[in-house]
């Protein structure tokens, strides 16, 4: 599997939810390359929040989506 | 009136930039940002002034009701009007389009829904209104007065000059705004001397230690990754310094702001295709660029050269592509485009390819569009081509949609159509014909027309997993639907308040991914 950064320059990215292995896609369904929580801001407690937006072909941009993650310290 | 002056009145955009640059260095600073309207200062609610991409944006209906206009949001339509005296200003959310009194006016920055409250940019507000602005930096407050000339020469503080660190716990770097590939960044905290000082960057590096170079002033050094391996984005990006002095650890975090974009843009869709063989000889040239979740291409430092010359003021160049039509047919041969694109943090692409212009010949005598060039969701795209009877065809249209077969119904005339879809959001696309002969020879044409399709507000998506109950373990995958095609923008952010510090924050990651369409 591509690195996240590899992801992310030759923009295989765009469909990375194809390089995890069984993923079944199924119609609008998305899927991110796997993140990597840091292990620092973790340990701190931190709150991590996922923010998803869609944007249009000429700028538009439609309303966010976001969620608070209650993150494990293990 | 100078760069340097601090007012603005009406329309002087020139103020209102100084105003925005030092509004973003306050907002990096993490105290958070005032907006006084003739004396009074606005309660915003959940959702107050922020900064999304460099540009602040305020909840529309606090700044303008206070700005003396009065409010209709057209719940149906997504619409913004604001009214005052003789001005009529609409805003569509969502996009970065806006009239005033009808005349139409692009933002810098799209207008959005942050937790169901409507934002917009206060530059774009400030100017429609013809109202007074200037930046408070002792406060960190944005004061605009609807009916007083005020002045305040406090000096711009503009891109990439070092901010010294003035006061304990400071916290700086020696650039600013976007930076680029392979760019060594000096990163300087003012602190109690003697301590143990150490620096990351959340989602871009680990832990490095920090030199004290003299007393109380600690400092490291960090480049920007380069190549392929290092291809790293976060958009306000928030390095954090930790000071350790005996039991106690004291956190800071970076005070000017800094983007990091190593990546070029990439060049996609390229028209004709490379080393294709052009039936026609005026074809459309062209070539989409996408930047990722990255700074965006700048359109100024996009150069196009068609056949060795420099065709760029002829050429159509936005944010998203460039297209360019020759102006006189093409003789038959080889033809050569070179077309050459930098992202704003500097990160330059490069793409050279060559198609063939052939004679009229038997292989494609014709390929036709014959229907609108705006159309709506429902609406059918209806092709003919006209080719040598025993081949193969198919269509595209842009690279948004490829590869739609063409069928032979009756001696070389193909046919073929596709039924455009809510999901569609096609600008100025060229639809273009592949046709494969009985000997394996591929040609190309292109139809006379470019469509589009009607802008609208995508719809939002959902985030399926994780969820806000779920406990989740490193690494994570997100998770959601959206509707098929659609390019979804990714972003987790963190924050955290250290035992006795103030609230740390930023983001941790960002990217791009496109919702599955089977």
């Amino acid at each position: 599997m591509p690195t996240k950064r590899e992801l992310l320059l030759d923009f295989a990215y765009l469909q990375a939810e194809d390089q995890r292995n069984g993923h079944s896609s199924c119609n609008g369904d998305f899927e991110t390359f796997p993140i990597d929580l840091d292990p620092f801001l973790t340990k701190q407690g931190a709150t991590y929040v996922v923010t998803a937006f869609v944007e249009g072909t000429r700028g538009q941009v439609s309303s966010e989506t976001s969620v608070t993650l209650k993150v494990s310290k293990a | 009136m100078g760069l340097g002056d601090w007012k603005m009145k009406g329309r002087d955009f020139r103020f209102v930039s100084c105003v925005l640059a030092v509004l973003a260095v306050a907002s990096a600073y993490g105290q958070a940002i005032k907006v006084v309207v003739n004396g009074e200062a606005i309660a915003f609610g959940n959702v107050g002034p922020r900064t999304i991409y460099g540009h602040v944006m305020v909840p529309f209906r606090g700044v303008l009701e206070h700005l003396g206009a009065t409010v209709k949001w057209d719940d149906a339509t997504k619409v913004i009007i604001a009214a005052k005296g003789s001005t009529e200003i609409k805003v569509l959310v969502g996009t970065a389009v806006a009239e005033i009194n009808g005349d139409k006016v692009e933002m810098d920055v799209s207008s959005r829904m942050v937790n169901g409250v409507a934002v917009v940019p206060l530059r774009f507000l400030s100017e429609a209104l013809g109202a007074d602005v200037r930046w408070i930096s002792k406060t960190q407050t944005v004061q605009i007065d609807t009916d007083t000339d005020v002045v305040d020469n406090t000096p711009v503080v503009p891109k990439s000059t070092p901010l010294p660190p003035a006061a304990t716990g400071a916290f700086v770097s020696n650039q600013s705004g976007f930076i680029g590939a392979s760019i060594p960044l000096k990163f300087t905290l003012r602190a109690p001397t003697g301590g143990s000082a150490t620096f990351r960057i959340p989602g871009a590096s680990d832990d490095l230690q920090m030199v004290e170079e003299s007393e109380g002033v600690y400092s490291v050094l960090w480049a920007t990754p380069s190549g392929k391996a290092g291809a790293l984005n976060l958009n306000n990006a928030a390095p954090i310094a930790s000071l350790r002095n005996g039991d106690t650890v004291t956190y800071s975090q970076l005070t000017n702001k800094i983007s990091i974009d190593t990546a070029p843009p990439a060049m996609l869709g390229f028209t004709p295709e490379p080393n294709a063989r052009l039936a026609g000889t005026r074809p459309y040239v062209s070539v989409n660029f996408d930047d990722g979740p990255g700074s965006g291409v700048d359109p100024s430092s996009v150069q196009i050269s068609f056949d060795g010359l420099d065709v760029t003021s002829k050429a159509n160049v936005t944010l998203r592509g460039a297209t360019f039509r020759p102006e006189v047919p093409l003789d038959s041969g080889v033809h050569e485009v070179s077309v050459v694109a930098s992202d704003r943090a500097g990160n330059i692409a490069t793409s050279n390819w060559a198609f063939s212009v052939i004679e009229a010949s038997e292989n494609i005598r014709g390929f036709a569009y014959n229907g609108p060039q705006i159309i709506e969701a429902g609406a059918q795209i209806t092709v003919l081509l006209v080719a040598q009877s025993g081949g193969a065809a198919e269509f595209s249209i842009g690279n948004r949609r490829v590869s739609i077969p063409l069928t032979e119904s009756n001696g070389g005339q193909f046919a073929g159509t596709y039924t455009a879809g809510v999901a569609d959001d096609f600008a100025n696309e060229i639809i273009f014909a592949r046709f494969k002969n009985e000997a394996g020879e591929i040609y190309t044409a292109q139809a006379g027309d470019r469509i589009s399709t009607k802008a609208a507000i995508p719809q939002a998506p959902k985030i399926t997993a994780p969820t806000a109950t779920s406990s989740v373990v490193s690494p994570i995958y997100v998770d959601g639907t959206a509707t098929p095609f659609a390019r979804v923008r990714v972003r987790i952010d963190f924050s955290f308040t250290p035992e006795g510090g103030t609230k740390l924050s930023g983001p941790v990651v960002e990217a791009i991914v496109i919702a599955d369409q089977t």
